[in-house]
């Protein structure tokens, strides 16, 4: 029984040693976070609008590139075997998903790879 | 600006290809000199004498021009080097070169009559050619069969396999064509767009009335539309090097 209490006591204490190194660990994140968007905010907000229209034209070329080079794939299917239309019409899907696939990638970062600079934009 | 046979204003006018001077055939095929092709020597004559101007006096405190030059190349090396790592740097010459040369000609053909090169397809299309085939070529011979491990994403569970393979393949090979696309479009657009605002204002005048008093309204809209486009310039001539740093990324580490 005093056994038991002491480890308690003992597990008690290194819980606290982790949450303290855990709180702190986000205190200088939350810093370097504040100190990242204050130097953002000095340089011009034309910067953030180009970053966003870049990243804008990119998802929109993807889109419509997904689905061109889907429907050229079937077509040259469809003449090559006479399957017209099918090859056109599931190339076309396919197409369609690899272009949403893109842009799903582009969107969502993979997790627990840290972001370069330059990435994504 | 042109007016075409009915008398209307003809926006894609500017787009047309004519032949300067005379008429040059090498081997049957047609190699006389275009506007087009005019107009990429006047880009390369732009970069040529900021570059070597810039370049000259190599002083240790920059004029305007050297900065400017020394400012374009370290972002250029900087890009490079944050999107593909040391071993990418091998690369800069090529990223540099497509940079500059869209940057210039984006820009020299928003003076007004001047020939936009970008604005053809051909030309972005053989730009992103050159980029997908370098990633292409590289790959292969530096990684031989693992290149094509690009294609196949790990972790995938095998009935699937065969679909999402099918999909990298047709996102692999959507990428010059995006490329090259989203270039042309833009700089076609913004184009036609300065064109058909411009047009409003001649409509209007030739309307007379009160019409004629609304028509300082699209010469403001063409002012702003202008600081558009020389934003549009700019950044299409960065998102096409950002992406060629990031296709060469995958040629220089297929594992993710």
């Amino acid at each position: 029984m005093n056994e038991d209490k002491g480890k308690q006591e003992n597990s008690d204490a290194e819980l606290r040693a982790r949450l303290d190194k855990l709180s702190s660990a986000i205190r200088t994140e939350t810093a370097e976070v504040a100190e990242d968007r204050k130097s953002g905010n000095s340089s011009s907000t034309s910067e953030a609008t180009g970053r966003a229209m870049g990243l804008g034209f990119r998802v929109a070329s993807e889109l419509v590139a997904g689905v061109i080079v889907g429907g050229g794939i079937g077509w040259v299917i469809d003449r090559w075997l006479g399957t017209s239309p099918f090859g056109l019409i599931v190339m076309l899907i396919v197409g369609m998903v690899a272009g949403f696939w893109n842009v799903y990638r582009l969107a969502a970062r993979p997790t627990g790879i840290t972001r370069r600079p330059g990435d994504g934009k | 600006m042109a007016a075409s046979a009915d008398g209307g204003i003809d926006p894609i006018h500017q787009f047309e290809i004519s032949r300067i001077g005379p008429k040059i055939s090498i081997f049957g095929s047609d190699i006389s000199l275009t506007n087009s092709a005019l107009f990429m020597f006047v880009a390369l004559g732009v970069i040529w004498l900021v570059m070597l101007y810039g370049t000259r006096q190599r002083a240790i405190v920059p004029g305007r021009l050297q900065a400017a030059a020394e400012m374009l190349y370290e972002f250029m090396a900087d890009t490079v080097r944050s999107t593909t790592g040391k071993e990418g740097l091998k690369f800069l010459p090529l990223v540099f070169s497509l940079f500059i040369f869209v940057l210039v000609c984006n820009l020299v053909g928003l003076i007004p009559g001047a020939y936009t090169v970008t604005s053809q397809i051909i030309v972005t299309f053989v730009f992103a050619m050159i980029v997908i085939g370098t990633v292409l070529v590289y790959g292969i011979v530096k990684h031989g069969t693992h290149f094509f491990g690009l294609f196949v994403p790990s972790g995938v569970p095998g009935w699937l396999l065969p679909f999402i393979t099918l999909i990298e393949i047709i996102s692999f090979v959507s990428r010059p064509i995006s490329l090259s696309m989203r270039l042309f479009a833009n700089m076609l657009a913004g184009h036609i767009a300065l064109k058909v605002f411009a047009g409003f204002i001649v409509l209007m005048l030739g309307t007379g009335g009160a019409v004629v008093a609304l028509s300082p309204l699209p010469l403001a809209m063409i002012v702003a539309l202008y600081a558009l486009e020389l934003l549009v310039a700019c950044l299409q001539a960065f998102v096409f090097s950002i992406l060629t740093c990031i296709y060469l990324n995958d040629a220089l580490h297929p594992g993710h």
